[in-house]
């Protein structure tokens, strides 16, 4: 029995064309393979999206897809939205607010907030809260992060 | 960390029928609660088979009377449809308090489904549209009504080499409603949900994680008021469900919810 398969792969602009195990999730995938560390680990569960990237334009949780079903697909990580060094606008934002204390969920908040600001550039608070309800935050706590996402749409954030 | 498997991804019913005959595969859909299992070690398959590359299994058709919602389509797909939203806002109403953003990104209609868990979201409002589950296997294509798909907790029908292809639901006039008791706001599994349907002479009811499978109930309301209508709909209801205590709630909570909702839904749609 093969417990390996070639997949290909578009991670943050770069194509990869690697031998995977079946086994592996996209999520180690990610931060064993390629070392891009910034995708975190929470539950392992879908429960608190620390591991949020975007798959093809849709926000996932990367611990519930396996490697080899990315095949094909483009993802994007928190490492791809920092454009020559410069922060994207979501980032300074979150700064801004301090949205942040310990920072694990931060990754994955960001990317639930890129993804719906791809999608839907004027998004309403409902909207906000609805994309970053898989998101959990256990010390900060969640007006911050609306805070910031709302300076992004408002245009606040050069 | 999820042990050894072998991946296949078929690109037909066929094909997916007959890597299913092997003894130890499983079906991969959105992978949402079986990759969960898997990691937690609750099921143990050698093979997964992806069924997300099969054409027929695609998309969200409206053909003549009928639509169809194939077995792959994603949650969000069937909550962003804009005609599911006009048609059957039902839908999306169930669809989306389905778990998080990101989760209904991957999860399927035909996974929910499948899946048969008494408390899954989707069935009690395609329960109360009629749907049909069409089902592919070696004899071919059969549509079963959804009320006999699931035959317990976490069981269906369906056997080892049988995959779900899609539902078909009948387009007919009607008006609905889905509500869901959750502990918490979204991202939670259900601990009552509850849809309603109402045509010219009959209430339907779709009752979630009451019962070990999602129920039916049907309420001939043909000449009577709103207000006995809601006593017959209990009536009915609590002739067939009878709730039990469990970890999300107890079994006199969920009687209680269900008479809200009962009420609430009757007073809304009829």
């Amino acid at each position: 029995m093969k417990k390996v398969k070639e997949i290909t792969v578009t991670v943050n602009g770069e194509k990869h064309t690697v031998n995977v195990k079946e086994n592996k999730t996209l999520l180690q995938f990610l931060r064993e393979d390629l070392a891009l560390t910034g995708t975190k680990e929470g539950c392992g569960a879908g429960e608190c999206g620390a591991c949020t990237v975007i798959m093809n334009g849709k926000a996932v949780n990367s611990c519930l897809v396996l490697a080899v079903e990315a095949d094909g697909a483009e993802i994007i990580t928190i490492e791809g939205i920092t454009k020559d060094g410069e922060l994207s606008k979501i980032q300074k934002a979150f700064i801004k607010h301090q949205a942040f204390q310990c920072g694990f969920c931060t990754p994955g908040m960001i990317m639930s907030a890129k993804a719906l600001l791809d999608r839907n550039p004027n998004p309403t608070e409902e909207e906000i809260k609805e994309a970053i309800a898989g998101n959990l935050c256990r010390c900060t706590g969640y007006f911050p992060v609306i805070d910031a996402i709302k300076d992004v749409v408002e245009g606040r954030i050069e | 960390m999820i042990k050894p498997i072998e991946y296949v991804k078929p690109n037909s019913s066929e094909e997916a029928v007959q890597a299913l005959s092997e003894p130890g595969s499983k079906v991969l859909a959105g992978g949402t609660d079986l990759l969960v299992n898997m990691r937690n070690k609750v099921i143990a398959p050698e093979v997964l088979v992806d069924i997300k590359g099969i054409e027929e299994l695609k998309g969200i058709r409206f053909e003549n009377d009928k639509l169809f919602i194939g077995s792959t389509v994603t949650i969000n797909e069937l909550v962003e449809d804009k005609r599911i939203a006009q048609t059957y806002p039902i839908l999306k109403e169930a669809g989306s308090v389905l778990a998080s953003y990101q989760v209904r990104n991957r999860a399927t209609v035909g996974g929910n489904l499948c899946n048969a868990s008494p408390a899954a979201d989707m069935a009690p409002p395609l329960l109360v549209l009629q749907a049909k589950a069409v089902i592919y296997g070696n004899d071919g294509l059969k549509e079963v009504p959804l009320k006999d798909f699931f035959v317990g907790v976490k069981r269906t029908i369906l056997k080892q080499n049988e995959i779900l292809v899609g539902l078909n639901v009948p387009v007919k006039d009607g008006y609905g409603k889905y509500y869901k008791k959750s502990r918490i706001k979204g991202h939670d599994l259900s601990i009552v949900g509850v849809a309603g349907w109402r045509t010219d002479d009959y209430l339907y009811f779709g009752i979630g994680a009451c019962a070990v499978t999602p129920k039916l109930i049907e309420v001939d309301v043909k000449g009577i008021s709103k207000q006995e209508a809601v006593q017959l709909s209990k009536e009915k209801v609590f002739n067939e469900i009878d709730p039990i205590t469990d970890i999300r709630a107890t079994a006199e909570y969920r009687r209680a919810m269900l008479e809200v909702f009962i009420e609430r839904i009757v007073n809304e749609i009829m």
